[in-house]
């Protein structure tokens, strides 16, 4: 430092302490980076993995059931909220923007006795009829369901997939222990990706 | 109201709610299908070389689990 100014010797001293901070910091910072992106471009192909799954359960089910066609049959994964309720954040097919706000309580509907039992559930027309006005109102188009609680690796429990049809039960054979076993094989395959 | 089939696996819980009798067994075959498959993919990436130890000790744990979980 010795024949410079003061100012310059400021700037080298903080240059210093720059470059110190950076040799100190900048793994620890690159780490951090690193596994960020890495769980974001997880998150991502899980993302696309479970929207593509859901499709195919959906195609996989029309298949076995040449009644349904794509129009009468839909499928959904709700995951687990903060605040104890299901919601929908995956789906194939179309469904109502008021369908995608409902948060569903455990014990409400198929999916939140799914929830409740922690079991494989299926429900007709009649569970329908006796939902809470609010759901009835929004839901009242869907004539049976199946629900599958779905479980990560770690063992604790992630959501619901669901498969809903316009159809009674007797029609989408929802029922049918050969189309549960598909929803069920899905419902471990999407568990596995979370 | 819809005439729902009635199948001997199926137990109503509530009106128009039902359970399946047989779904412990059914998840628990499922797990044990899964399992095979990943066995079979953990023997060919072994074979072909694909991935790494790391890679290949996390499926077996899979398997492990897939075969063990309780549903």
């Amino acid at each position: 430092m010795k024949g410079l100014g003061s100012k310059e010797g400021s700037a080298l001293r903080l240059g210093d302490w720059l470059g110190r901070a950076l040799l100190k910091w900048a793994p620890k910072f690159m780490e951090r980076l690193g596994r960020i992106l890495y769980e974001e471009e997880i998150s991502r192909l899980r993302e696309r993995a479970v929207t593509f799954l859901l499709e195919c359960l959906r195609y996989e089910l029309i298949a076995l059931n040449g009644d349904l066609t794509l129009a009468d049959l839909r499928t959904n994964l709700m995951l687990l909220r903060p605040n104890g309720t299901l919601q929908m954040t995956y789906i194939s097919g179309d469904y109502s923007l008021a369908e995608k706000q409902l948060e569903w309580r455990e014990g409400i509907g198929c999916c939140g006795m799914a929830w409740a039992r922690k079991e494989p559930t299926v429900t007709d027309a009649q569970d329908t009829e006796r939902l809470p006005p609010t759901y009835r109102e929004i839901v009242k188009h869907v004539k049976s369901v199946i629900s599958v609680p779905v479980k990560r690796v770690t063992g604790d429990w992630v959501g619901v997939l669901n498969a809903d049809s316009t159809k009674p039960l007797s029609q989408s054979r929802l029922d049918e222990a050969e189309l549960r076993d598909v929803v069920i094989r899905y419902a471990v395959g999407i568990g596995l990706l979370f | 109201m819809a005439e729902v089939r009635k199948h001997t696996y199926l137990e109503e819980v509530e009106p128009g709610v039902y359970r399946f009798a047989d779904a412990k067994q059914a998840e628990s075959r499922v797990r044990r299908q899964l399992a095979e498959l990943f066995r079979r993919n953990l023997e060919l990436w072994k074979q072909i070389r694909h991935g790494d130890q790391s890679l290949w000790r996390e499926t077996e744990a899979l398997i492990r689990w897939l075969e063990n979980a309780q549903g």
